[in-house]
């Protein structure tokens, strides 16, 4: 809108300008008429010109050109005002373009920001959830494994209890025990034995 | 007049020393008897007027003679010990038995004494060695094997064990 008003003025001040030039023309035209041209109309007419000499007309070209001039430094005038007006009405309308343009700008931006911060905190989340199934599905796998483990100790143990017990025994009481300490234990063992080995015996025989 | 024969005597019950203990004793033993009966076979050819040769024996030889009432300077007695002892060598039932050490000769004086007597009269043993026996013995006869050892016993007194050692682990596992 202020580029109108600007081009309104230049063009207000071009008018006024051309008006002033045909003014100047027309008087100058006027001035150039000879003697032949004027007939008895023409001699009253001499004593008007008698009355409008040079001096008078050099007065009033100088007053139009005062006047001319005057008009002109108003219009400077108002044309530098406009321009003022113009220049701070184009500077408050390029601030508050920018201002907005660059408040969008950052809006989206700041919009563009939170949208991606939205998504890796999403993102964040789905992992972290993943994490923690991961975690509990490890968890219950490795506690299954450990309670499978524990199972299989104990049944070894229990499989191997008797050399595991004979072992501990021995190796903590062995070297006090020889075999005379045993001759009881060992006969007594035959002796449950003894119908197998003797029938085994005889079978051989 | 053709002498009447004397009669059949009955087989004289000829016994072991319990330091007779293995196979190889047994073998020495007649190979004693045969190398004694070489030697006198040679002194008799270099025969002399020393009278009878004095007889020396080893300590095994001399046990089983006075065991069984043998006069070993007799060749008779000593042809009957051969045969003896050689049929002992062939079919006298053999255990092997395994200790986890090294067995002492009173112990195996008192486990042959036992098994002689409770057993077989002629039973002879071979000897191995196992040391992750524990307690006990391992014995293995013509066609069986028998465990005689404490893991056996442990095996046998399992739910005892069982019942000892449960409230024991659950007292430590559970402080």
């Amino acid at each position: 809108m202020t580029i109108w008003w600007l081009i309104l003025i230049l063009a207000s001040i071009g008018s006024i300008g051309i008006g002033f030039i045909w003014l100047a023309v027309r008087i100058g035209s006027a001035s150039k008429k000879t003697e032949s041209d004027y007939s008895a109309e023409e001699a009253a007419d001499r004593d008007v010109e008698h009355l409008f000499d040079a001096t008078f007309r050099e007065e009033l070209r100088n007053r139009g050109r005062l006047h001319f001039e005057k008009i002109i430094g108003e219009s400077a005038m108002f044309l530098q005002q406009d321009l003022r007006l113009t220049t701070s009405q184009l500077n408050d309308y390029m601030k508050s373009e920018i201002t907005a343009k660059l408040q969008a700008e950052l809006s989206n931006y700041e919009q563009s920001i939170m949208d991606a911060k939205d998504l890796a905190i999403e993102s964040i989340q789905k992992t972290n959830s993943l994490i923690d199934e991961q975690r509990e599905s490890l968890t219950e796998q490795v506690r299954q494994e450990i309670i499978q483990e524990k199972q299989q100790l104990i049944l070894r143990f229990e499989t191997n209890m008797a050399d595991i017990i004979n072992h501990y025994v021995m190796a903590a009481v062995g070297e006090q025990i020889d075999l005379s300490d045993q001759l009881e234990y060992i006969l007594g063992e035959f002796e449950r034995n003894k119908d197998a080995i003797i029938e085994d015996l005889n079978h051989g025989i | 007049m053709a002498s009447e024969p004397a009669p059949a005597q009955p087989p004289r019950k000829i016994s072991l020393p319990v330091s007779v203990v293995t196979p190889s004793d047994v073998g020495r033993l007649v190979h004693e008897l045969e190398v004694l009966e070489n030697d006198l076979i040679q002194l008799r050819m270099q025969k002399t007027d020393n009278g009878q040769p004095k007889l020396a024996f080893s300590k095994g030889l001399e046990r089983i003679g006075e065991l069984n009432k043998f006069n070993l300077s007799l060749e008779a007695d000593r042809l009957t010990l051969k045969d003896f002892l050689v049929g002992v060598r062939q079919k006298a039932p053999v255990l092997h038995i395994s200790f986890n050490s090294e067995p002492s000769p009173l112990f195996l004086d008192k486990l042959m004494l036992w098994l002689r007597r409770e057993i077989h009269p002629l039973v002879l043993l071979t000897i191995g060695l196992q040391p992750a026996i524990g307690a006990g013995c391992m014995v293995r006869t013509t066609n069986k094997y028998f465990d005689l050892s404490m893991r056996q016993t442990f095996i046998a007194k399992r739910p005892l064990l069982l019942e000892q050692i449960i409230p024991a682990a659950n007292e430590v596992l559970q402080p």
